[in-house]
């Protein structure tokens, strides 16, 4: 696939952007960063901290013509192609994760977060934007964050150079190019690909928000529509498809 | 709006899986609430109906803009030009951008094709449906935060 990368020095919102963009017809491929955002977001609208140079804010516009019923594994291929940029990038001996879905941890820490949306008309599918936000250079983060947040500099430490946004963004697209032609081809096979790239598949002790109710439990594997299947203490086993997995271990 | 346009209405809206209808026209304030049975029950409810006539001490046509006053004495739209917006996806229906926004669209609001009317969230994947006609919401058929399903009514939608 070809990409058409734009940059802005500073930006509302790059998938505020994009979503404009595509509704003013933008190709597939288009993909808009940022130096800065000045109301980058997550999920219902949560902010999403972005200062200047800090980190990657780019968003991707696909136009997949796929079932719709496979829509929503998008948000599962997002996160498998950050985790396979930052692989690329980063020593074996730092570990990485996709936390259901899709936010990538860093030796257990959040270094990226996904927000993915599509835009219907009426009945037909018009737009996907994936929105990643890469924590890079940053070295402190407010206190009460949804997750624990760590950046590419604090995890490689002071004496090994990290990379930087323009590495971490040719990962992306490169990746990108890989997993979404493979999800094109067939998209269920990206279930199988996120078990293989998660420890939250299975067996991982977790809580999950559900707006102000709490679930715990044990994960066991994915359902083909990609919710996470959480079995509680009860011995009931629930599929996870709003909230947020807020702890692990 | 005499009684042969409300059970115009009332036949209208039992049909299909409407939550709650409202509408507000030269001081009539309609209020439709349907009761819907449980899973596996095929017999529908009747619609629970509340008609309260609006006191109204002078005309006041700056209190409505929403409704232009030739729109308000019209009867009531006939079936053919409500438009039906029908959820494309499983999911979870959202009204706003997130819990402390103001709704996309309340009944009442003019709507362009193109304009947002909620948000379903799929596995985290934030869908905006727009609308694919142009004209007036005049039922919201799912409560904020409700699980719909493929093909699930979700507006009715009066087309200019």
């Amino acid at each position: 696939m070809h990409f058409h990368v734009l940059h802005r020095e500073t930006i509302d919102s790059t998938n505020t952007a994009l979503k404009r963009m595509a509704s003013e017809g933008a190709s597939e491929g288009t993909c808009l960063y940022a130096d800065e955002q000045t109301a980058g977001r997550g999920r219902f609208d949560r902010h999403w901290l972005s200062p200047r140079g800090a980190g990657l804010y780019l968003s991707i516009l696909l136009r997949p013509k796929i079932e719709t019923t496979y829509l929503p594994l998008m948000s599962l291929l997002g996160g498998v192609i950050v985790f396979d940029a930052l692989r690329a990038l980063t020593p074996a001996d730092l570990a990485l994760d996709i936390k259901y879905p899709n936010d990538i941890l860093l030796e257990g820490k959040k270094v990226c977060g996904i927000l993915a949306e599509a835009g219907f008309s009426g009945h037909a599918l018009a737009w996907v934007v994936l929105g990643m936000g890469v924590n890079v250079g940053q070295t402190e983060f407010p206190d009460g964050l949804l997750y624990p947040p760590t950046s590419l500099k604090l995890a490689f430490g002071e004496q090994c150079p990290h990379p930087t946004r323009e590495d971490v963004l040719q990962g992306i697209l490169d990746a990108t190019a890989t997993r979404y032609a493979e999800f094109l081809d067939h998209p269920p096979a990206i279930l199988q690909t996120w078990r293989e790239h998660s420890s939250f598949a299975e067996g991982k002790i977790i809580t999950v928000s559900v707006g102000d109710r709490k679930l715990e439990g044990t994960t066991r594997g994915l359902r083909d529509d990609g919710a996470l299947l959480v079995e509680t203490a009860a011995g009931t086993v629930e599929p996870v498809t709003v909230g947020d997995v807020v702890s692990a271990r | 709006m005499n009684p042969k346009e409300i059970k115009e209405l009332i036949e209208l809206l039992s049909d299909r899986r409407i939550a709650e209808f409202e509408m507000e026209r030269a001081g009539i304030k309609l209020r439709i609430r349907t009761t819907h049975p449980g899973e596996g029950v095929t017999t529908a409810l009747p619609p629970v109906i509340t008609v309260a006539s609006t006191p109204v001490a002078a005309p006041a046509p700056v209190a409505a803009p929403a409704v232009p006053k030739a729109e308000a004495a019209a009867p009531a739209p006939a079936a053919e030009n409500l438009h039906t917006v029908k959820s494309p996806i499983v999911g979870t229906f959202y009204r706003a951008a997130n819990p402390n926004a103001k709704s996309f669209v309340d009944v009442g609001s003019r709507i362009q094709t193109g304009s947002v009317l909620c948000i379903i969230e799929a596995m985290k994947l934030m869908n905006e449906i727009e609308s694919d006609a142009a004209g007036e919401v005049v039922a919201i058929l799912v409560e904020n935060g409700q699980p719909v399903e493929y093909g699930q009514p979700l507006f009715t939608i009066k087309k200019d």
